[in-house]
């Protein structure tokens, strides 16, 4: 990591018609980088995340990549991203080796190109027995596999995975978080959203703790835990969420008295 | 790397080809389905209904109509699998993050729609011929109009499917497009009947009816495929297909960016 900033997240504003997912969120993200975004369900995690991936607007706020503001030029912006959703949606009637070709090729790469990356994803990633078959046949853990070839098919710069390893087997887990390594020593930024602290805790730089639409924390894994006086992540989790509650608590109470 | 314009035309005709090759994974099937469709319609409005005093001539009359309501009957097929998508795998999102804007991602559904009606319209004549034998001469046919009648609405009947696909929003009322949308305009767009004679019938009645755009359509392809007598002008049709086109374009739009908010 170093302290070149990629992506600056100028407070961000999400409204949907009955509630408010992000209530003005700023973060700066380095170039190559593994930052952690965690939170409980509702914090706004995805949210953030797609509209890093440019899946959905903003109601306010702007983001900027490399200094210029990303909805100047979205489609320029799109070739520098590679988004992996929660749910794995590659396309049914196809075959794998068809979905990561086609993913290539959506964004300008030569048949050589696609060649060459296709055999080297196939290889990392441990896809080979699979490229010829359908999505439907496919194990969660492979799909995952397909879902981050297929956002790394055009070399992006900057990587969003949303919960990349939700209901996978422990060692499925451990080799996933392994490629993520690797993408980090090749140089690519990670937004990594993740439910699990120990995923958090192994792989990030930095972790942000979103609480109801808003950052709660944001510091390394170790800067935290040092703080906190904890072992690990986790107990610095529950602590962080227990002191938000027990604080609203008091603030009700307050507000009631 | 190419850029601007040239861009999106190179990723356009790729989400065109995919589609259309996905489609066309279902073609023998949707064209043994029109085809059993037309041949009910065809047979039962061209030999039985005579015995009951329809007129002779009635079978082309309804070739012509079979022909320009092939991709109006895809319309729920297509929305369906639409919104089976948005509701499930959401492989549309994907789509929508690619380098590219979102209407070049809808229109590409539009064209490759609209390639398969084209294609499935068009091999309802040799197929109507056949059934028809004396009574259909290609001789009527004007090729080039009924070419281009075919075309737009084909292209009206994949701007529909988005728009109805948008209106509609959620699997749970997917039954209403048939019965409210659908049907209607289909039962009401002259299917069965010209614009002539409901003018005889009742002039008010029959401006009402071209607010329909299948009027035009049924009316543009009969002129196209069996002469101008009795029609609209086929000009007109062609202009009001077109602008039915682009309102519907319109709304197809801005009802998309609302149900799946996207930049």
């Amino acid at each position: 990591m170093n302290n070149k900033i990629l992506l600056k997240i100028k407070n961000v504003k999400k409204k949907y018609a009955t509630q408010e997912a992000l209530k003005g969120v700023s973060l700066d993200i380095y170039k190559g980088e593994i930052l952690g975004l965690l939170g409980v369900n509702g914090a706004g995690k995805t949210t953030l995340s797609s509209i890093i991936a440019t899946l959905h607007p903003p109601t306010e706020g702007d983001i900027e990549f490399e200094g210029k503001s990303i909805y100047d030029d979205v489609a320029t912006y799109r070739f520098s991203i590679g988004f992996c959703p929660q749910k794995p949606n590659l396309n049914p009637m196809l075959t794998l080796e068809q979905n990561l070709r086609l993913s290539g090729s959506y964004y300008q790469m030569t048949k050589e190109q696609i060649d060459a990356r296709l055999a080297q994803l196939v290889e990392q990633f441990g896809l080979q027995k699979y490229l010829s078959q359908k999505a439907q046949v496919l194990s969660g853990g492979y799909k995952q596999r397909f879902m981050i070839a297929r956002a790394l098919m055009h070399n992006p710069q900057l990587v969003i995975l949303d919960e990349p390893t939700v209901g996978l087997d422990p060692h499925i887990r451990r080799q996933l978080w392994q490629q993520i390594r690797d993408l980090k020593q090749l140089g690519v930024t990670v937004i990594l959203t993740t439910h699990y602290l120990d995923e958090a805790e192994q792989l990030s730089d930095r972790v942000c703790v979103l609480d109801g639409g808003l950052i709660k924390l944001i510091d390394t894994p170790d800067k935290l835990k040092a703080d906190f006086k904890m072992k690990n992540l986790e107990d610095v989790f529950i602590a962080l969420m227990s002191e938000g509650s027990a604080s609203s608590d008091s603030g009700n109470s307050a507000d009631n008295s | 790397m190419k850029t601007g314009i040239f861009r999106f035309t190179d990723i356009f005709c790729k989400l065109v080809a995919t589609n259309f090759y996905i489609a066309w994974q279902e073609f023998t099937n949707n064209l043994i389905n029109f085809y059993i469709w037309a041949f009910c319609s065809l047979v039962v409005m061209g030999y039985i209904m005579q015995e009951f005093g329809l007129a002779s001539d009635y079978g082309c009359f309804q070739l012509a109509t079979v022909m320009g309501t092939i991709g109006l009957f895809q319309v729920y097929g297509n929305s369906f699998r639409c919104i089976v998508d948005f509701e499930g795998e959401r492989h549309i999102s994907y789509s929508l993050t690619l380098p590219v804007s979102p209407s070049v991602v809808f229109w590409s559904m539009i064209t490759s729609y609209s390639l398969m009606g084209i294609i499935l319209s068009v091999l309802m004549l040799p197929f109507g011929k056949l059934l028809l034998f004396n009574s259909f001469s290609f001789a009527t046919v004007s090729w080039l109009k009924f070419i281009i009648i075919i075309a737009l609405a084909n292209i009206f009947y994949g701007v529909f499917t988005i728009a109805i696909t948008a209106h509609v929003g959620a699997m749970s009322k997917m039954e209403n497009v048939w019965s409210r949308f659908i049907f209607p305009m289909w039962f009401m767009g002259g299917f069965q009947f010209s614009w002539a004679s409901i003018y005889k019938l009742s002039e008010p009645l029959a401006y009402v009816l071209l607010c329909n755009p299948i009027m035009f359509i049924m009316e543009g392809t009969r002129a196209a495929v069996l002469g101008p007598e009795n029609c609209l002008p086929w000009g007109i049709c062609c202009i009001a297909i077109a602008g039915f086109t682009i309102v519907g374009w319109l709304y197809a739009k801005y009802k998309m960016r609302r149900l799946l908010d996207f930049v």
